[in-house]
């Protein structure tokens, strides 16, 4: 199934801002952040289709998913 | 210099005398310093009901015990004032590197009294005083003041000063120092410019005396290694400055557009600080001894090298304004430095101008001599209206006023998107039920920075964080955070290391005194008393429960876009159980017993 994943901060170093993915049915935002060669734990806050999702949330087919860093400040 | 020099310099500015006096260290240790310690002088020395622009309020400027140390960001100044604009007290601290010149110079503190007959400047150094006539530099910009100083007093010598905005006393006028760091809200600069004071250099050379350097060194040494490590402060915030919070927040749904009439910007992408990076980063910069290093150096439009905006203003002059150009924020954001006006509430006027505009209140013709127009995304106009409020020319003057003054006058003023009449800044408190309480109960008016409820309510991994649209139990959470940012401020660190924590502060203090003057404890225990201390000072001036609540809007107006839609603020469950935990009463009045406890 296809997804996108929208990458922010220094997640896009490498990767590009949006990527497109071709992934297997049962993957979740965790499988990707690995297929994406993300370190563990640098990924903070994700969103599926603009609501705050979980690392074990099921995606399904034409998700949108965001990723970003940890991030301090304001 | 040292934690402490012990020295205050008072500063008569209708006769032209100065003094100096010896600061009481029990009381600076009792109040911590910088914020705290400015607060419990403003509070000992005026009546809280006079009029901020009057010569009876005081300016005291004041350092912490970390100011000019080896400690990472120990860089920080506090200017606590009456504030014209909330009417209430005002503290607006800077980084760069006035802050320890500053203390280098023999003071911990200096209080400015009455009001100079004509425009004055006070220099100092090792061993000098000197008031010294200003009219050279009245009517220059903050850059056009710093350079003609730096070139009467020499290229290391530094320069905190206000612009046309606080000579013409705009209300949200700020001070700026090293010609880019500002001590921005409360209008603090209006206040310098009400007693004729133009500009403060210090040029102070005295190194810091550690009690025990090796251990001084090897604290310092160990925070500066955790900031690194840390994902925010050693790589997303220096990477992106805190501009980088833009497509988080507005993916949240808590990213304010058009005055707060949405809460969800279609073209953040443009405004972001991965965008500030990709197309107008040259360098990053640092305030003292910073290893984050979140300052940003840009480029304007013709290739000069300028400041680059913090988040608060990309949001402000963007989505707020609807304006998506981050070359024209770029340049709202120059001015305001050079007018010396803070960029959120001045930015805040504009916005809401913009509404009264788009509702009818305001009316062509009345903006017809200044030709320019009130219209969202009109972005040549807006940054012409920096100009015309930091002038008061115009329409300008009414802008000057803030945004509740100004709607007010138009019998509106719930347009006006403040707390304590001063303006909100870049977070939609209606989906962040905590940051709500955090605006609607700061000392100072509206504000995020001095308990910011971000790094709990929206920041973090899903399963960690707070859940933002509930009430329950948040109170303590905010009193947290609150208490964690006066303890910072007060003894002189920047808000964005507040990771390493009461007891990562407490070890910093106490390696500077060379002794346990803190635990963590006792510090969570000065800092109640230095906000007791403050919302005494605020009711005493007049100010009620009836201030300590939020826009209209935000209350009763649901989110009508994006992930948050439906919400509001539910300020009623949460205010009653903070007053609670401060030891105030169910008016938000400090209980007597809260006072003997705290030794006020
Ligand atoms: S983190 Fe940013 S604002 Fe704070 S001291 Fe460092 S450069 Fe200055």
């Amino acid at each position: 199934m296809k997804v996108e994943v929208l990458l922010f901060n220094f997640l896009r170093d490498g990767r590009g801002k949006v990527v497109s993915m071709d992934v297997n049915e049962g993957t979740t935002v965790n499988d990707l952040i690995r297929l994406l060669e993300i370190e563990d734990d640098v990924v903070a806050n994700v969103l599926v289709n603009q609501a705050d999702a979980e690392f074990f949330s099921l995606l399904k087919e034409g998700d949108s998913v965001s990723l970003f860093p940890l991030l301090a400040g304001g | 210099m040292k934690v402490f020099n012990e020295k205050i310099l008072r500063v008569n500015l209708k006769s032209l005398s100065h003094s100096t006096e010896k600061l009481d260290i029990a009381i600076a240790k009792k109040f911590i310093g910088n914020r705290g310690l400015g607060a419990k002088y403003l509070y000992d020395e005026i009546d809280p009901k006079v009029d901020a622009l009057s010569p009876e309020n005081k300016l005291i400027i004041v350092n912490g015990p970390a100011t000019g140390s080896n400690m990472p960001t120990g860089g920080r100044f506090m200017v606590v004032t009456k504030s014209p604009l909330t009417d209430g007290i005002a503290y607006a601290n800077s980084g760069g590197f006035w802050g320890p010149a500053f203390k280098a110079s023999g003071y911990d503190m200096m209080i400015l009294e009455n009001k100079a007959d004509k425009p004055v400047y006070i220099y100092l150094d090792d061993d000098t005083v000197e008031i010294k006539d200003a009219a050279f530099l009245w009517g220059k910009t903050a850059t056009e003041t710093t350079d003609a100083l730096l070139e009467v007093h020499g290229e290391k010598a530094k320069v905190l000063c206000i612009g046309p905005g606080g000579e013409n006393l705009a209300r949200m006028a700020s001070m700026m120092n090293d010609y880019d760091r500002t001590a921005g809200r409360g209008g603090v600069g209006a206040v310098m410019g009400s007693k004729n004071v133009k500009a403060i250099v210090a040029n102070g050379k005295s190194a810091f005396e550690y009690p025990d350097a090796a251990k001084a060194k090897e604290i310092a040494s160990a925070k500066v290694k955790f900031l690194r490590e840390q994902p925010g402060t050693g790589k997303a915030l220096p990477e992106l400055g805190t501009a980088m919070l833009v497509n988080l927040v507005n993916a949240s749904g808590v990213f304010p557009t058009k005055n707060w009439q949405g809460s969800q910007y279609e073209k953040a992408e443009e405004i972001s600080g991965e965008a500030l990076r990709d197309r107008f980063l040259v360098k990053r910069s640092a305030c003292y001894r910073c290893p984050v290093a979140c300052g940003r150096v840009v480029k304007d439009a013709n290739g000069e090298e300028i400041g680059g905006p913090e988040f608060e203003t990309v949001w402000m002059f963007g989505a707020n304004m609807d304006n998506d150009d981050l070359a024209y924020i770029n340049m709202a954001n120059e001015l305001c430095n050079e007018y010396g006006v803070d960029t959120i509430s001045a930015g805040g006027a504009i916005a809401c101008a913009m509404e009264l505009y788009q509702r009818g209140y305001i009316k062509d013709e009345e903006l017809a001599a200044d030709g320019l127009s009130l219209k969202w995304g009109d972005k040549e106009s807006m940054v012409k209206w920096v100009k015309k409020l930091g002038l008061r020319e115009g329409f300008g003057d009414k802008l000057a006023e803030g945004s509740y003054r100004l709607a007010e006058s138009y019998g509106v003023p719930e347009y006006s998107m403040t707390v304590k009449k001063q303006d909100l800044p870049a977070y939609d408190a209606r989906a962040m039920q905590g940051q709500g309480l955090n605006y609607a109960t700061c000392t100072r008016g509206g504000c995020h920075i001095k308990g910011n409820m971000l790094p709990t309510e929206v920041l973090g991994p899903v399963e960690t964080r707070l859940d933002r649209f509930n009430t329950e139990g948040r109170a303590p959470h905010v009193r947290n955070a609150v208490n964690l940012a006066t303890i910072t401020d007060s003894l002189g660190f920047c808000i964005f290391i507040r990771g390493v924590g009461i007891p990562g502060f407490v070890e910093m203090v106490n390696a500077l005194y060379g002794e346990e003057v803190y635990t963590p404890e006792s510090i969570v225990e000065a800092a109640e008393r230095i906000l007791t201390l403050e919302k005494l000072f605020n009711t005493k001036a007049g100010l009620t429960k009836a201030d300590d609540t939020l826009p209209p809007r935000l209350l009763n107006e649901p989110i009508v876009d994006g992930p948050s839609k439906g919400h509001v603020n539910r300020l009623g469950e949460m205010l009653p159980e903070y007053y609670e935990l401060r030891g105030w009463d169910s008016e938000g009045v400090p209980k007597p017993e809260t006072l003997a406890a705290l030794g006020l």
